[in-house]
């Protein structure tokens, strides 16, 4: 194939890949498809939202999201149990919230931790206030978090220890290779103080920093 | 009169046959990959037997196009391509967050004469096209290794290699791992005999088949270079090949430009993996994991080692071609994780060209070959009609 035609038909397969390139360069998609397909920030696509309040907390087996939780992060899939957060999807997990959240509260979750997370210090941050706690060893523990002057936060953050192992690097039989941390399963944020907040009966099962 | 006419359809029919007896005495590729493929089926045909006495499946059975059972012949990656057969591609994400955006069109297409024309169920459309499919790998692989088959016996043994492969249930179960591997290797073959245009149509139907497949267009690149025309100036340079280069991708670039006229985004098939828990990472640490993880991990990830050895060796038997091609799907294919790391590998012909050299030197590893192969293809078979979630 020579001459014109040849040359015809390489500018027409140029164009094609170049037509190509301009659609990966221009992608017309939604901030929700970008969050969870392309950036993985989110571990939700679409999520249903229900009616709820950060009173009413959330649960992380139930399918799709409370009111007051706009997306997760962090997260692997939904268990009947509740959800782990997975180093291998982000290295902080967490919840991003829906509204600004202010002043004194009390931070109640239920949670269990995989092997390697047991003992170990992890943080929780919401806006600016930090706070430090010990991972117990034993299995579903609720954990009360005093945060005393919170402003505007709108995210809440676990910060687990870096390169968490792989279940499969901890247990040799697993086929899990997941980079597991915590087990969430209840999360509730009250306003005031654990103290005077918390349900009666339940044990603050840590230090408050 | 009736007689006349008698006689000569008796001619026309000896006519025929002679025609037919001398094109296949001409091209024993052709009997030979018949013979072989039609031992396959019926080697799957009776193991499959002996896995539903086990598990109580069927071997074509599907519930219906919304349902797809897991015990069946056709599933996984087949109910996916059904879907696609069945509706097209998803105009947006499923509530999971799944989409059918990965199963490139190809395939799906080749079933759509078993399904419109033939009006045959979905499941079946897809396993027939997948078995169709098997018979042009085989024959493709017998022209590949052409020069090393002098005699029916070693035709044979090479045709074996497809037709007998340890991960075979996969070229029975409507999965688009033998229409790639045919398609490979005629694209190979036709670069290698020089017939540039039709090796790039190849490649084009190839990266129209698995998004790997546009990395044919590298090999190709090294095979056109490797002929000294291009040095001695533009105004001789054969335009062919450079037509059969940009062809080489181009399925893989109009499934993009489709993707983005109908969902928007050009890379939908490879960001729809993050439904799958997937992402694009270093293939190494994967590897070094596989490799220090406990059963089924260790052996995928011995079985990516012995792909890389053999993409080496590929290399120092002058075939860089081949052992580029074989490093960088093995790679790329592993980045993704290690879920059906083994079929991908026991699939592509530069692996099986490898062995096909290994065991023509050394005869006697025949035995073991055929022992592993055998063995490992049937417990594939028995496991697959058992429902393990590890054969997808």
């Amino acid at each position: 194939m020579k001459g014109l035609l040849g040359w015809s038909i390489v500018a027409a397969l140029a164009g094609v890949y170049l037509a190509a390139f301009f659609a990966v360069l221009h992608p017309k998609i939604s901030p929700a498809y970008k969050s969870y397909y392309i950036d993985r920030t989110s571990s939700d696509w679409n999520p249903e939202h229900y009616p709820g309040t950060p009173e009413q907390g959330i649960n992380f087996s139930r399918k799709g999201l409370p009111d007051w939780v706009h997306s997760t992060y962090g997260f692997s899939v939904r268990e009947d149990g509740g959800r782990w957060t997975d180093g291998d999807v982000a290295r902080t997990p967490g919840l991003a919230f829906t509204l600004r959240l202010n002043g004194p509260l009390c931070l109640e979750f239920t949670a269990s931790p995989a092997p390697s997370l047991i003992g170990k210090t992890i943080a929780v941050q919401m806006g600016n206030e930090t706070k430090t706690l010990q991972v117990l060893p034993k299995g579903s523990t609720e954990y009360l978090v005093q945060f005393t002057q919170v402003q505007g936060a709108d995210r809440l953050n676990f910060l687990l220890p870096e390169r968490l192992p792989r279940e499969s690097e901890v247990d040799r039989g697993s086929g899990d290779t997941r980079r597991l941390g915590l087990e969430l399963i209840k999360l509730r944020v009250l306003p005031g103080n654990c103290a005077t907040t918390a349900p009666k009966g339940v044990a603050t099962s840590t230090a408050v920093q | 009169m009736l007689l006349t006419i008698s006689d000569s359809t008796a001619a026309k029919r000896t006519t025929i046959l002679r025609a037919a007896g001398q094109t296949l005495q001409r091209y024993p590729q052709i009997w030979v990959a018949i013979v072989l493929w039609l031992a396959s089926n019926v080697f799957v045909t009776e193991l499959s037997k002996f896995a539903r006495w086990e598990g109580g499946s069927s071997y074509y059975r599907w519930e219906g196009s919304s349902s797809y059972s897991s015990v069946d012949l056709c599933q996984w990656d087949c109910g996916w391509y059904a879907r696609v057969l069945e509706s097209g591609y998803d105009k947006t994400p499923r509530v999971d967050g799944s989409a059918n955006w990965p199963f490139h069109p190809l395939f799906p297409l080749t079933a759509y004469p078993f399904h419109r024309w033939l009006k045959l169920s979905l499941p079946i459309s897809l396993v027939f096209a997948s078995k169709a499919a098997l018979l042009f790998a085989i024959y493709s692989f017998l022209l590949m290794v052409g020069h090393q088959t002098e005699t029916t016996a070693d035709r044979f043994m090479a045709g074996s290699l497809v037709a007998f492969n340890p991960y075979l249930v996969y070229a029975h179960a409507g999965y688009a791992e033998p229409l790639y591997f045919a398609l490979l290797t005629f694209a190979f073959y036709f670069a290698s005999r020089g017939r540039w245009i039709a090796s790039g149509i190849t490649g084009a139907f190839l990266s129209a088949t698995r998004m790997i497949g546009f990395l044919f267009s590298l090999s190709y690149a090294m095979m056109s270079l490797r002929e000294p025309d291009w040095r001695t100036g533009w105004r001789k340079y054969d335009l062919n090949k450079l037509i059969g280069l940009l062809l080489c991708p181009l399925g893989t670039a109009i499934y993009m430009l489709y993707m983005y006229h109908h969902t928007g985004d050009a890379l939908g098939q490879v960001h729809s993996q993050a439904a799958w828990g997937k992402s694009p990472g270093n293939p190494f640490p994967i590897l070094w994991q596989c490799l220090a993880g406990h059963h089924w991990l260790r052996v995928w990830g011995a079985m990516v080692v012995a792909a890389l050895v053999a993409s080496a060796w590929l290399f120092k038997l002058r075939k860089p071609e081949l052992g580029v091609y074989l490093a960088l799907s093995v790679l790329i294919s592993l980045s993704g994780g290690y879920f059906a790391i083994s079929r991908y590998i026991w699939w592509q012909p530069p692996f099986l060209y490898a062995i096909h050299c290994a065991l023509k030197r050394h005869a006697a590893w025949w035995v073991i070959y055929a022992a592993f192969a055998a063995g490992m293809a049937s417990f594939m078979i028995v496991e697959w009609f058992s429902g393990h979630s590890f054969v997808v």
